[in-house]
């Protein structure tokens, strides 16, 4: 112990002796870490964003359909619908572990001024349960809800396509349940702008209207929920699922994950990317590091001979050169965790404006706007003793140049 | 039995296609206690010997038995060892550790050797009293001159009461003065403490405080006495 103490003062000694460019090393090793758990961070909080807006303004946590609505939902939804049971309905309302219930009916529609039409999807909503699962109503810009009756919101974008505006009115064709041809027109009384961009592709209208205009009374595509906090969506789908049988009732449940499944995909690719952002981390730290211990085992060659005619080993000169790589690598990755916490302290509480930098372009992410991190934890534990780890091992080969020196030769030098 | 003996000692350095005979069969045993004195012209090989002996380096023919046991046997962790417990060096150019104070310096032999802190201070500061320097145990080498600094490298050697001690022309970079005092210390150290001491000069001064002068000339040994 005394000796791992004095091999400490040593190294620390002579880090200070160098310490403008252990400095250099330091801060590389530091901002390395430091902008590794920050885009992390980042990351993260897209993720979790995304799903929030994916959750809130798309899929529900958890969605109710008919058995084999999935499978022909692109060609015909209307095909294979869930009957609007007074029962069923109730089921779920009592269910403590259901926060909110949400019927809807969605189907293909054409939108147009009378000019230029435009494929949508029509979303029948309950004005009043919808908001008790979808946030779509927080991101009104224009106008009002749809309450009863040919009334329809419409999104920002379209709205601009179309050139039109509250008031205004929207002829939107589509094909009824039968397969008859159906033209209605429909009164733009809201227009929204959500944060995720598939939003801007729906138009939504009160249920009823929709089930008249498709001839479905009494018919929905889904029911989708919002489950009580700390209810897993997956667990609850298969338990749902059993229980509604139970009650006589065949429908297909579908947790938020599978639905987000693309997206989730797309994650995995992001994760690809901070991959790649360790390995500039990897490849600074180490460039840092062998360079600051190779030229310190150049300018120490004649100490070293020193200390190998003392009687240290090889083995001893490699520790007291890696005894420098981690301690470098401890204040390095100490700092740059410091760093971290301030920077994610930021993102978490202020975040990113996006909007100036890539505006509302659809990048493939249910997400606009502010970007907000989230914490991780794991990730600054991990990637601080990553970072140490690689530190010392970058440490260890020109350790060991500088260790097989010949003690006459390391001597001999001026 | 003698301390060192060495039989047939030769050292050739080649570097390319020039090769230097640095030692041509040196034979010499070196008995516990000595103070001996190797002499000789420049390039006549002092160092090289000195370096064989310090387990520095390998003869190219011949061997060195160090307490009856052949050198020649041994890999290089095996002879940093022997240097650890059995060898004290010290340098022309005095080769302090920058960083390190006197104190610190003089520990070092004594850490390598895993040795209690108590007994590491109570021995530091005793052979920095002995040689004069107690009051400098604090003290970085470049705050030193180089007597100073040479007293803190003999401590450094004697600290861990080596079997022997090595110093390849340690008053060289001294003035005479400084130089006198720590021959003076050196010689006191080996009446003291039975240390063997081997150095080497070219310095007529250093060689009239030899018990024992060895000469060399061109890698060999021209002349042995005792006095
Ligand atoms: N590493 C080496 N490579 C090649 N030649 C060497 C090496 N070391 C010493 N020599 C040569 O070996 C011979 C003896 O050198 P050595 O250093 O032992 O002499 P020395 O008596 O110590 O001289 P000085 O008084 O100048 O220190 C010299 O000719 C020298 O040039
Ligand atoms: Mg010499």
């Amino acid at each position: 112990m005394g000796n791992f103490k004095y091999y400490l003062t040593l190294a620390a000694r002579n880090l200070w002796r160098q310490r403008r460019r252990t400095i250099l090393t330091f801060l590389a090793v530091s901002l390395g870490l430091a902008s590794f758990l920050v885009a992390d961070s980042l990351m993260k909080g897209l993720d979790k964003q995304s799903i929030d807006n994916l959750i809130t303004l798309e899929t529900g946590e958890l969605r109710l359909t008919a058995p084999g609505y999935i499978d022909i939902k692109e060609e015909d939804p209307l095909k294979k619908l869930l009957p609007k049971d007074q029962k069923l309905l109730a089921l779920l309302a009592e269910d403590s572990e259901i926060a909110g219930l949400a019927p809807r009916l969605s189907f293909p529609v054409r939108v147009g001024n009378g000019w230029d039409e435009y494929p949508q999807e029509a979303v029948g909503i309950d004005p009043v349960k919808d908001t008790e699962v979808f946030k779509v109503k927080d991101y009104l810009v224009e106008g009002r809800w749809p309450e009863a009756g040919y009334e329809v919101l419409i999104s920002r974008d379209t709205a601009k396509i179309l050139e039109l505006g509250i008031g205004d009115y929207l002829l939107m064709t589509t094909r009824t349940k039968s397969g008859a041809f159906q033209a209605v027109d429909m009164e733009i009384v809201g227009i929204v702008n959500t944060v995720n961009p598939n939003t801007n592709n729906q138009v939504f209208l009160p249920l009823a209207a929709a089930q008249e205009i498709v001839g479905v009374p009494d018919f929905l595509s889904q029911v989708d929920l919002r489950l009580a906090a700390g209810v897993d969506a997956r667990e609850k789908a298969a338990s749902l699922k059993e229980k509604i049988a139970g009650a006589g009732f065949q429908v297909e449940t579908q947790p938020w994950q599978e639905m987000a499944e693309e997206f989730l995909q797309i994650s995995k690719t992001k994760n690809a990317f901070i991959g790649i952002f360790l390995m500039m981390i990897l490849l600074i730290a180490t460039v840092g590091i062998v360079n600051s211990i190779l030229l310190a085992t150049i300018e120490r060659t004649r100490e070293i001979g020193v200390l190998k005619a003392m009687g240290m080993t090889e083995g001893n000169i490699v520790r007291l050169f890696l005894v420098e790589a981690a301690l470098i690598g401890l204040l390095g990755s100490g700092a740059g965790l410091a760093i971290a916490l301030a920077g994610e302290y930021y993102m978490v509480n202020v975040g990113l404006d996006m909007t100036e930098i890539i505006g509302n372009l659809d990048v493939g992410y249910p997400i606009t706007g502010l970007i907000k991190g989230a914490w991780n934890p794991g990730t600054m534990v991990g990637g601080f003793f990553f970072c140490l780890l690689v530190c010392v091992l970058a440490g260890i080969l020109p350790a060991r140049y500088g260790a097989k020196k010949e003690p006459i030769e390391a001597l001999r030098r001026v | 039995m003698s301390l060192l003996e060495l039989k047939g000692v030769t050292k050739e350095y080649s570097r390319g296609r020039v090769s230097v005979k640095a030692l041509r069969g040196i034979d010499l045993s070196i008995e516990p206690g000595e103070f001996l004195s190797i002499a000789g012209p420049s390039g006549s090989g002092k160092s090289t010997l000195l370096n064989l002996v310090g387990c520095l380096d390998v003869p190219t023919s011949g061997s060195i038995i160090l307490d009856g046991e052949p050198l020649e046997k041994l890999n290089p962790q095996e002879l940093a060892l022997v240097r650890r417990e059995k060898v004290g060096f010290i340098f022309q150019t005095f080769n302090l550790i920058p960083v390190l104070t006197a104190f610190e310096n003089v520990e070092l032999p004594l850490v390598l050797l895993k040795e209690d802190p108590k007994t590491i201070k109570d021995k530091v500061m005793k052979i920095l009293e002995a040689v004069g320097i107690a009051d400098l145990a604090d003290r970085r080498p470049q705050d030193m001159s180089g007597g100073q600094q040479q007293r803190v490298a003999i401590a450094r050697a004697l600290v861990k009461e080596p079997k022997y001690v090595l110093a390849d022309e340690p008053t060289a970079n001294l003035d005479s003065e400084n130089g006198k005092a720590v021959l003076e210390i050196m010689r006191e150290m080996n009446e003291r403490l039975g240390t063997t001491f081997i150095f080497s000069t070219h310095d007529q001064m250093v060689m009239d405080f030899a018990k024992r002068l060895v000469r060399l000339k061109d890698g060999q040994i021209i002349s042995d006495e005792r006095r």
